[in-house]
């Protein structure tokens, strides 16, 4: 099919990446954020992690773990102050503006409020276009077109391509949210907290949704989500951060089965389970105190300071993320590959301590 | 009804509306629920659900404009709160009725000491001098557990984190001793081990006070942890109304039903997930007939026609369904399948 | 194709077509232009001002053309050297010719009470304009870039407002007095537009800095569009809404300014005449032509408080910025 003239003919396919490697490979990323007068918030704190061509990987973790900041920085949004992210051969962290802006044809991003995702002054038709007028993949009738179908796609009819944000709920604007960012055909997506402010019955569609846009369009996605229920549900590995560090890689169902760390042991138990007998009768681990501020971390291993099974050393070295079982990470000291269950070990011994 | 130790709260046909310039919403419409003297009810609904406004209605906090409760009684320990004057009511509020809400950060006053705001409470319904209500303010905190009780209450809003703050309002809201105490979704906006904690506190102080709990969540397994009967709201009207264990192993109602099976269940290994299709209803321009027929799985002709009876499934068991009884008989064969 | 039925529109929706079959949009404009029509004392303002426009505008030609004044024309009879009341001739009788009377030198003061209008009107919209484009790209770009670059933007309109504006504008105007009628007006624009965009960046800089961390710039930069596209395809729109509230307070405030400045003797000359300086020389006469300051005076205060009252209704329309 012959192009029109005046536009970019579509990028070559990307070399093709043998299964297993790593779409993205994080390497020690760091982003530290000067609040006045000598104080860092030490927002994400040294992560090295691989996403891999196809999977969704989840991250989960709380208030100041660094999740969000984490997925921002890999595309850019927020200034990584160290560390590498590599992508097809090159590292994003330290490409010009306007290198990073050819590549983000290829990393999109969704975001929670989808209130505050849209500009609200801009018809839909235009928001899902804009992408389609700033790569020059496309105008005039055949954008209409292409705007149209992608708005099908999601699953909004291409009758409402004329109303402004305002005019849909939340799970209609998240929908615009996704065609946007489906627009300019990515790679790879950064989902930051995509139905958490979404009702119940709303955030099944937008799952169903995601996984099947993910199988129809080879799509690799990042799952940034507090909701260990959803992560677990639309994931194939998940990474659990802490107060900037990576604690714990594994499957989803490994994470929710057998748990190593006890950071991520007390967040699974601290998930209610949709059924009463079972709530009724389980043990829960309710963590004490708060989470320690990320301006201030605790010295030694962060979680030290509500950990049920902390000893000294806990205190003063900080545990390396270190493969337990096959596929399978956690950063503690009180657990090796040859002792992996924690409430085996004997009260006082770090088997991880090398 | 179950015994317990009588019926606390009794509220009958509630109808609150909102004058707004789509028309009139009709947020509460038709409500009737008891609760009985210790025990927790779970109020469960989406958005437009009006689960809220009917929690804002038991203590006349509605705004008026543009709201308006426009039927109905509100029956608490024998009076019609409806009926009261809005001194009377102002004497029940804090003393008798307690309420938390959803975001600690703009339930506090940030100006003000959070020990001059638990003396506030006690030294106007219990009449308290300064330094009785200091102590009690003091051992208020100690009792929902923040450290250092008597240094941390000359701190202000700001110096605490959510979980703290939280567990402050909830000093707050037990420091006179209310009957009832009403959670608007107190934990939403808590991280998930934050969520535990202020939970179990809640649990634990009513076992302590024999208070009793009104708790506004939409999420199920909260309901499932904390709850003994459950109420389900949708465009402002109650869809099913069971014990809390029958609702989840013998659902009544489609909606129920979806719900139920559109949470992802971590211990179970699932494919797609259950998704109610459509939207949440518009509830200032609702259809006749049945509020969620456009959004249910076995919808009849029937369903767009007529608005659906409030069915008697057994003594404790309602259900809002033009086929409730056939819903309920599936659940128990599912579930005898099941077993 | 069978679409699911997610696809469905909500129940209740009310949907207007459009000729190719798409659903009508409503922007937020549309949305504040219904509600600034249910406000009736807006309503009022603005029909008042539209109206005061239109007059000021057509007036001077329509008297010209039916009377053959014009608002300097003096009549030759010199002897009329005392101002005439209104609605009579020169001999002393009912007379349709002079409906506001004259002043001193026997000029008709309809006529001139209309020039003023216009002189007065066109200072305040031009310069409020200026002041708007300097002041909305000036203040976004300093809000968006943010850092340095703003802090040094910002300390310049601190600076520039820590001047005493009035004493600065009557020694501008007293250097370079024009003669012709246009250098007076232009230097007048200069004046009086020079102040008011400070504020107006002000504004904006504020605006800006609380919506370039919204999710949908955000976006923006995540889709790869250009900053200069953002600042002001993004950014700036979602500004307007403060922005016009203050712009249509401000042209009181310059009108205001600018009869301060005419009174004072910096402004128009005669035979120009804006409502300022007829009031400047109504006022010599108050005691026994009162009409020569009355007249002025309440046409300019018909004219602010229906423009006041325009913008309250503004303010009171735009703020529900966002339907829940």
């Amino acid at each position: 099919m012959t192009e029109p003239s005046g536009l970019i003919p579509p990028l070559p396919p990307p070399s093709a990446t043998p299964l297993g490697e790593p779409l993205i490979a994080i390497r020690d990323l760091t982003v530290h954020f000067k609040t006045g007068k000598d104080r860092v918030v030490k927002a994400v704190d040294g992560v090295t992690l691989d996403i891999r061509k196809g999977e969704t990987l989840g991250l989960v973790g709380e208030s100041g773990c660094g999740k969000s900041t984490l997925g921002r920085a890999i595309l850019r949004l927020t200034e990584p102050t160290a560390g590498q992210v590599i992508y097809r051969g090159q590292d994003l962290a330290h490409l010009s503006a306007r290198q990073m802006r050819e590549q983000r044809r290829h990393l999109q991003v969704i975001f929670q409020d989808p209130y505050a995702s849209l500009n609200p002054r801009m018809t839909v038709g235009q928001i899902i276009g804009e992408p389609l007028a700033t790569f020059k993949l496309a105008r005039g009738r055949e954008a209409e077109q292409r705007v149209q179908e992608l708005m099908e796609t999601v699953g909004l009819s291409k009758r409402f391509v004329k109303r402004y944000p305002h005019e849909f709920s939340g799970g209609q604007r998240q929908r615009i949210g996704i065609a946007r960012a489906l627009a300019v055909d990515p790679d790879f997506i950064v989902a930051d907290e995509p139905i958490s402010a979404l009702d119940v019955s709303i955030q099944a569609q937008i799952m169903n949704l995601l996984e099947r846009l993910k199988r129809e369009k080879n799509l690799t996605y990042l799952f940034i989500s507090h909701d260990l229920r959803a992560v677990r549900h639309v994931s194939d590995r998940v990474a659990v951060m802490y107060l900037g560090k990576l604690v714990e890689v594994t499957g989803a169902r490994t994470i929710y089965d057998e748990p190593l760390m006890p950071y991520t042991k007390a967040l699974i138990s601290a998930v209610p389970v949709p059924d009463p007998e079972i709530e009724a009768q389980r043990r829960r681990i309710v963590l004490q105190g708060d989470v320690p501020s990320p301006l201030n971390p605790p010295s030694g291993c962060r979680f030290h300071t509500r950990c049920p099974y902390a000893i000294q050393i806990c205190r003063e070295v900080e545990p390396a993320l270190v493969e337990i079982k096959p596929g399978h990470s956690a950063a503690c000291l009180r657990i090796s590959p040859d002792s992996p269950d924690i409430d085996r070990v004997p009260s006082g011994e770090a088997p991880g301590l090398v | 009804m179950e015994t317990g130790n009588g019926t606390l709260l009794k509220v009958r046909d509630l109808r609150t509306y909102f004058e707004t310039e789509d028309g009139t919403v009709k947020a509460v419409d038709g409500v009737s629920f008891e609760l009985q003297r210790g025990e927790t009810l779970g109020i469960v609904g989406e958005s437009g659900s009006g689960k809220s406004v009917t929690n804002l209605s038991i203590i006349r906090l509605v705004p008026d404009p543009p709201g308006r409760i426009v039927g109905g009684e509100i029956v608490f320990a024998g009076r019609d709160l409806l009926r009261l004057t809005e001194d009377e009511v102002r004497k029940i509020r804090g003393r008798r009725i307690s309420m938390i809400f959803q975001d600690p950060m703009t339930s506090l006053n940030p100006f003000m000491k959070i020990s001059k705001q638990l003396m506030e409470m006690t030294r106007l319904h219990l009449g308290h001098n300064k330094a009785e209500a200091h102590d009690h303010a003091v051992k208020m905190l100690e009792t929902v557990g923040i450290s250092d009780a008597r240094a941390r209450a000359e701190d202000y809003p700001h110096e605490f984190s959510g979980g703290m703050r939280q567990r402050v309002m909830i000093a707050m809201a037990l420091s006179c001793k209310p009957e009832l105490l009403i959670a608007d979704e107190p934990t939403t906006a808590l991280d998930v081990t934050i969520q535990a904690q202020i939970l179990e506190l809640i649990k634990k102080l009513k076992q302590e006070t024999g208070t009793s709990v009104i708790l506004i969540t939409h999420d199920l397994g909260v309901v499932a942890g904390m709850t003994d009967h459950v109420v389900v709201m949708y465009a402002g009207k109650v869809f099913e109304r069971a014990p809390t264990r029958e609702l989840f192993a013998l659902p009544g109602n489609p909606y129920t039903k979806g719900l139920l099976k559109s949470v992802p269940d971590p211990s179970a290994e699932q494919g797609r997930l259950y998704q109610i299709p459509g939207l949440p209803p518009d509830v200032a321009h609702l259809k006749p007939g049945c509020p969620f027929a456009s959004r249910c799985d076995r919808v009849a002709e029937i369903c767009r026609r007529e608005f659906p009876p409030f069915v008697r499934l057994n003594a404790n068991h309602h259900s809002l369904c033009h086929f409730a009884a056939e819903v309920y008989q599936e659940s128990r064969a599912e579930s005898s399948d099941a077993s | 194709m069978q679409l699911p039925v997610e696809l469905a529109v909500a129940e209740g929706d009310i949907q207007v077509l459009d000729v190719d079959g798409y659903v009508k949009g409503t922007s937020l404009w549309k949305d504040a232009w219904r509600r600034l029509l249910r406000n009736k004392l807006a309503v009022f303002g603005l029909v008042v001002v539209v109206l005061i426009t239109v007059i000021a505008i057509l007036g001077p030609a329509i008297i010209q053309a039916a009377t053959g004044i014009t608002y300097d024309y003096i009549p030759r009879d010199v002897t009329l050297i005392k101002s005439i009341p209104p609605f009579r001739s020169a001999s002393g009788g009912f007379s349709w010719t002079h409906p506001m009377g004259t002043d001193n030198s026997g000029r008709d003061l309809l006529a001139r009470v209309l020039l003023g209008g216009r002189i007065s009107l066109m200072v305040a919209a031009i310069s409020t304009l200026v002041s708007l484009l300097i002041g909305v790209g000036y203040g976004a770009i300093a809000g968006y870039l943010g850092g340095r670059v703003d802090s040094w933007m910002m300390r310049l309109v601190d600076v520039l407002y820590s001047l005493p504006y009035i004493i600065l504008v009557i020694v501008l105007l007293a250097m370079f007095r024009s003669s012709t009628a246009l250098g007076q007006l232009v230097l007048l624009f200069v004046a009086l537009g020079s102040v008011s965009w400070l504020t107006m960046a002000r504004i904006v800089r504020g605006q800006v800095l609380s919506l370039k961390n919204q999710e949908f710039v955000l976006a923006a930069r995540a889709t790869g569009v250009s900053t200069a596209r953002i600042i002001f395809r993004h950014v700036v729109p979602n500004t307007l809404g403060p922005v016009i509230v203050y712009a249509t307070l401000t042209i009181p405030q310059v009108m205001l300014s600018e009869a301060f400045l005419s009174f004072l003797g910096f402004g128009v000359q005669a035979p120009l005449a804006s409502w300022g300086s007829l009031a400047a020389e109504g006022i010599q006469n108050i005691a026994i032509f009162p009409w020569q300051l009355i007249f002025p005076g309440l046409t300019m205060a018909l004219t602010l408080f229906s423009l006041n009252f325009l913008g309250d209704g503004l303010r009171d329309a735009l703020d529900p910025q966002l339907r829940t």
